[in-house]
């Protein structure tokens, strides 16, 4: 049963068409609810949008001088939702699912204490782990696994008050130094360390306060 | 050949109304299909959008905008000489959802790069090369200029060798006399001075909006 749009016809019967009218009636109102609210205009949200469910298309749409469209096209095989900027014709990414198409996405982060005690976390942090309950070295474990080991990232810290002989010396944080960046980095976890800049050694967890990790991965 | 809401009319006859309703019936197909698959749609994707289209509104039409307690309203207007999408919610608090071809996060990443001190890219945006100069000290090149000038956000990270020492592989942009010897709309420079090897460098550059 789908919408007649050739009816009525002028040498038809009434009749006859009164019942194909009253299916497209009907088919209107059943179609228009896929995304739409109702017709019904004695209830207060008639003729406003439900959700918008956007079916993939083949190529970028026209756009005149003073509009903006959202649409969805492919992208490396799942739709991605885009917008195309009035008359610039400026396409761009609005979502790369599940994020904004910012280019870059900030996949991970944690905020935690000289003890290891997450503050603030991204889903994706599963636990800050300490080797040493006395040194700065923490390993901040992904579940689910972070979707590269090749991210950008940042590591920011506030040191203590508690002062050691060779506070003056210790820089910020920074993922751990290693012969490989496997050795520290995997997508499941990373190491993440305090460290000394004239000898590499680690801080003491009690000369720190709070270390803030960001990661970053193209989006 | 518009839509006339008005017909039938009691008054005439099924003849007079017939090509009305007829035009009325064409009309709504044609209309619907514009931004929706139209309700002849034997896809079985009658109704949902093949794209949303947000003409733009004029202020006063948003001044006048209410947003009931369980929605939320998209809309364009004209902004910096553009169309651009904007969001309200039931407070009337007003959101900019895009902005200059990007959607408006307020401060924007314009480059990023995770490289090795061979010059090897693992990942990138808007980066066309890495180059090792003398020590540890970079160029790293971007594919795009980021416009409208070198007043942009950055941070410089590292990873240090185990060998011959730990040492942190603490990064920064380049130390320069002048700000625009290092930071360039083109290129930024960036060393990690204490060690004698990098293991993996990371550069994040941002602009506002």
């Amino acid at each position: 049963m789908t919408y007649n749009p050739n009816i009525p016809v002028f040498s038809n019967y009434v009749t006859l068409d009164i019942v194909r009218m009253k299916r497209n009636s009907q088919i209107i109102d059943q179609v228009f609810r896929q995304n739409h609210t109702t017709w019904n205009s004695s209830l207060p949200q008639y003729g406003k949008h439900g959700i918008v469910t956007f079916k993939e298309q083949s190529s970028d749409p026209a756009t005149g001088a003073t509009e903006t469209a959202l649409y969805a096209k492919d992208d490396s095989g799942t739709e991605k939702l885009y917008a195309r900027q009035d008359a610039s014709g400026d396409v761009y990414k609005v979502f790369s699912t599940p994020y904004f198409g910012t280019h870059i996405k900030l996949e991970a982060y944690v905020f935690f204490d000289r003890s290891a005690n997450i503050i603030s976390q991204s889903p994706n942090i599963d636990s800050v782990t300490q080797p040493d309950d006395t040194l700065a070295e923490y390993i901040v474990n992904f579940v689910p696994a972070l979707s590269t080991a090749d991210f950008f990232w940042t590591v920011e810290g506030m040191k203590g008050s508690a002062a050691q002989p060779s506070d003056a010396n210790m820089v910020q944080p920074t993922i751990k130094s290693a012969a490989t960046w496997g050795a520290s980095v995997t997508t499941s976890a990373v190491r993440f360390a305090w460290q000394n800049e004239i000898d590499g050694s680690v801080g003491l967890a009690a000369s720190t306060n709070v270390t803030l990790i960001k990661i970053y991965t193209v989006a | 050949m518009t839509y006339d809401p008005n017909v039938p009319d009691v008054n005439n006859s099924p003849a007079v109304s017939q090509p009305k309703l007829l035009i009325n019936s064409g009309q709504l197909d044609t209309v619907f299909n514009v931004d929706h698959y139209k309700f002849s749609d034997s896809s079985g994707d009658a109704g949902k959008h093949r794209k949303v289209t947000f003409f733009r509104q004029s202020q006063g039409t948003i001044d006048n905008l209410t947003v009931g307690a369980d929605e939320v309203a998209w809309y364009s207007k004209a902004s910096g000489g553009q169309t651009e999408i904007f969001g309200k919610n039931a407070a009337g608090t007003e959101y900019q959802v895009t902005k200059d071809g990007a959607i408006y996060t307020g401060l924007r990443p314009v480059a990023a790069v995770n490289f090795d001190e061979s010059n090897t890219i693992y990942s990138s945006f808007n980066v066309a090369s890495v180059a090792k100069q003398s020590g540890q000290n970079y160029i790293i090149t971007f594919t795009n200029p980021i416009t409208p000038d070198n007043n942009y956000f950055w941070t410089v990270s590292g990873m240090g060798s185990n060998s011959p020492s730990p040492l942190p592989g603490t990064g920064e942009v380049t130390p320069a006399v002048n700000y625009d010897d290092s930071v360039k709309t083109t290129a930024i420079y960036v060393s990690f001075l204490r060690i004698l090897n990098l293991v993996r460098g990371s550069v994040i550059c941002w602009r506002v909006q």
